[in-house]
């Protein structure tokens, strides 16, 4: 089988990137695989698994896109990564690998960019949503709403959807809602992590006395840009919280301002406990978690996205705090410990004084995280339910074409036909035929 | 019976799928039937044209026709064969090439076309739902038939057909130079010809005769021609009449056909039928089946320096060349291959 994959390429600064990353060795035993990218540079070592290929706009080499089996693009929320993809997804049909359903973000900063942006940002929402929705859509410019409130009410989830063969969620509530929601090709598959021989050993940690000079180690890294990612309440939390001293934060990743993170820092009186090392390279946060303690993973609110973050704290068989929601709230108790989103300080404040109080307890969620990650996550069990998803609803692919080609029926030549009788039956005919064309 | 032969063809292009459609009407008359000719025309680009068109012939009633019913459909060009009718045979001549053969080549114009994969599923799914309509299905050639297997998973015997006026075709003393009668266009391969005669050791000469579906097509082979300082040893004869056609067949020194995977071939037939050696390529398709190396011909590699060893070898070995026409009229009379044997196996 020969695939198509669009897909941010490391170094982007995205999960997905790595995702593509992670599980490339492994796809690529099974499938030659041809990497497009719009990015002007990318890791060379993919280069050892598959062909890349660079692109700009939405003209490719059709005849070279087209010779390969089958088209799969990673969808995420960030336009930066993902917007061109939106372009593509409208000419050139394919399977999404659907890390967030919640792309809202996607389409409006995408189209808000763009000229007639605003314009053609709001007719969107009009034809999605109605008044209501171009009411929410002009607030957010106004001031009288928040884009949150604007992309929970409307997640515009069905918008590259409508243009695909089919998609894998990795969230399975996400994936349950849109199976009931839609006649199209889907299935569920666990976020993959690396291959089997690729997973770092196991690992107990020893319970220790918490002191002054040898505090608890917290990890906190990733994208941090978003609200959702919950910096500034755990921060907040850390702050207030009695025992303070008995830990050490360590934060890694991208976050919105340095500077607005160092003021933060003061403010708190956290300068001495909390260390921000900026986006890291991967053998610098390997290192991060393999020294810390307990990792902070919290995520409210959820776009329909999993985790791969989460899937690298228990790598390091590392207990974690998430939030409780979205995919987070479907990991078992005995993996990691939640934070109730409504009750966010009062949670992050019990666990942080549990965990001093008994850090074996937490130690075995890491153990046991590790072991569900070997037994769910890994690249290989990916790979095989992936290929036999596209291979399962291959038949879909050649009948896929009804639904358009009834709609240009209906608009094309139907739309001519003023004499009801005539019209009628037409439709009747012509029904009848594309049914048969499409069973 | 009343019979109806449907067909599609592409407005002011005239080649053997024309012939062919014509001939089977006129050996339907010449035994007892009435017949005609339904011939549709057919746009494929861009590639949503190709499903309105079959839709279009979906919805065609050819069940009967002022009041009396039409006994029988004989189909034999997509999508006109997929006109409905309940005692339909199809005798195919070749699918949508595009989306079947030709993909994943050069030639494959639905690929240029940001949706063309999927369109190229959605024929595919389409022939495999259709195709099954029919009472029998028979094709064109054993290479058809090959196709129809491994694309839509229908087995088809072959039916063999004679070329227009077989009968007529006769043998003249070999003069210099050969011959390549053939619509001018990529899958012919005139431009392999013009790449060969530029590595040839003899001083070949080859004659090409038929209009090129494209201008621009004939003024490249001219530029390409030119550039290889090839000046006589290449005419363009254009259009030719029937008879100038077999009169250069009786006349040439050998027959040159390489095209890609070419569906039957009149020309072979009847380059066998004048008894003269054919040129072939070893992916030429339909002259395979009729071509044997060494005997009634010659198969090259596709390319040009194998080409041109098999021009030189007709042009210099002209006592073997003889002796290989000879052998190639031999075989084609072995094989009886006539209309009246179509027609009664059509109408089984």
């Amino acid at each position: 089988m020969k695939l198509n994959w669009f897909s941010p390429l490391p170094p982007a600064r995205t999960d997905i990137a790595n995702f593509t990353a992670r599980i490339l060795p492994c796809l690529a035993r099974r499938a030659a695989i041809t990497l497009w990218t719009d990015a002007e540079s990318w890791d060379p070592s993919l280069e050892q698994s598959a062909t890349v290929r660079h692109f700009a706009g939405s003209d490719l080499p059709w005849p070279d896109v087209n010779f390969r089996d089958i088209t799969i693009y990673n969808i995420g929320n960030d336009p930066r990564f993902h917007g061109s993809f939106t372009q593509l997804l409208a000419r050139h049909r394919g399977y999404l690998i659907f890390h967030d359903t919640n792309v809202h973000e996607l389409y409006r900063s995408w189209l808000v960019t763009r000229r007639k942006g605003r314009e053609r940002y709001l007719a969107l929402m009009a034809e999605q949503g109605g008044s209501e929705a171009l009411d929410l859509a002009r607030g957010q410019f106004s001031g009288a709403t928040t884009i949150d409130e604007v992309l929970e009410r409307f997640p515009l989830t069905h918008l590259p959807l409508a243009e695909s063969f089919g998609a894998v969620l990795h969230n399975p509530a996400e994936y349950e809602r849109l199976r009931a929601e839609l006649h199209l090709p889907l299935t569920y598959l666990p976020l993959p992590y690396k291959s089997s021989d690729e997973l770092c050993p196991s690992r107990t940690r020893t319970p220790r006395t918490a002191a002054p000079d040898d505090p608890y180690r917290l990890v906190l890294f990733g994208f941090l840009h978003g609200a959702n990612r919950r910096l500034t309440p755990f921060l907040e939390s850390l702050a207030a919280f009695p025992r303070k001293k008995a830990y050490r934060l360590d934060i890694a990743g991208e976050v919105k301002s340095e500077s607005e993170l160092n003021e933060q820092l003061d403010q708190l009186g956290l300068r001495d406990q909390v260390t921000y090392h900026g986006f890291v390279r991967d053998a610098e946060l390997e290192r991060l978690l393999h020294d810390a303690d307990l990792a902070v993973n919290l995520r409210y609110p959820c776009r329909g996205e999993s985790s791969g973050s989460q899937l690298r704290i228990w790598d390091h068989s590392l207990p974690s705090l998430v939030s409780r929601t979205g995919w987070y709230a479907g990991i078992s108790a005995a993996c990691a410990a939640f934070v109730r989103p409504e009750h966010e300080r009062e949670d992050i404040h019990h666990h942080l004084d549990a965990f001093l109080n008994d850090p074996e307890s937490y130690f075995r969620q890491g153990e046991a995280g590790r072991a569900f990650l070997a037994e769910h996550h890994t690249a290989e069990s990916y790979v095989d339910g992936l290929l036999e998803f596209l291979a399962s609803t291959r038949p879909y692919r050649g009948r896929r074409f009804t639904a358009p080609f009834a709609h240009h029926i209906a608009k094309d030549v139907l739309s001519d036909l003023d004499h009801p009788a005539a019209r009628e039956y037409y439709l009747d005919r012509v029904g009848r035929e594309l049914a048969a064309w499409g069973s | 019976m009343r019979i109806l032969v449907a067909t599609t063809h592409v407005p002011f292009v005239f080649g053997g799928a024309e012939v062919h459609a014509n001939s089977l009407v006129e050996a339907l008359r010449r035994t007892g039937h009435e017949a005609e000719l339904v011939s549709i025309p057919f746009r494929w680009y861009p590639p949503e044209k190709i499903l309105d068109h079959l839709l279009a012939c979906r919805l065609l009633d050819l069940t009967e026709s002022n009041g009396v019913k039409v006994d029988r459909v004989i189909g034999l060009k997509f999508p006109a064969y997929h006109v409905p009718h309940p005692n339909k045979i199809l005798w195919v001549l070749h699918q949508y090439r595009t989306a079947f053969d030709l993909w994943n080549t050069p030639e494959c114009d639905l690929a240029y076309y940001p949706e063309g994969r999927e369109y190229r599923d959605t024929i595919a799914h389409l022939e495999i739902r259709l195709l099954h309509e029919a009472q029998r299905i028979f094709a064109n050639s054993q290479n058809v038939a090959n196709r129809l297997r491994e694309f839509s998973k229908v087995d088809a015997p072959p039916l063999y057909h004679p070329p227009q006026d077989a009968e007529q075709f006769y043998s003249r003393d070999a003069e210099d130079f050969l011959f390549y009668p053939s619509r001018l266009c990529g899958l012919k391969r005139q431009e392999l010809v013009i790449e060969a005669l530029a590595r040839t050791r003899q001083p070949v000469v080859v004659h090409f005769a038929g209009k090129p579906d494209n201008p621009a097509f004939l003024e490249k082979l001219r530029r390409r021609a030119k550039q290889c300082n090839l000046g006589e040893r290449v005419r363009f004869l254009g259009m030719i009449s029937n008879d100038d056609k077999r009169d250069l067949y009786a006349r040439c020194a050998g027959v040159v056909f390489p095209p890609q995977d070419e569906d039957y071939g009149y020309i072979t037939l009847e380059a066998m039928l004048a008894s003269k050696p054919v040129v072939t390529c070893t992916d030429s398709g339909g002259p395979l089946e009729f071509v044997q190396h060494e005997n009634s011909g010659l198969i090259a590699d596709p390319n040009p320096d194998s080409l041109a060893a098999g021009l030189d070898r007709l042009w210099k070995e002209r006592a073997w060349a003889r002796e290989a026409g000879v052998k190639g009229r031999r075989r084609i009379d072995e094989l009886g291959i006539n209309w009246p044997n179509v027609v009664s196996t059509l109408l089984q």
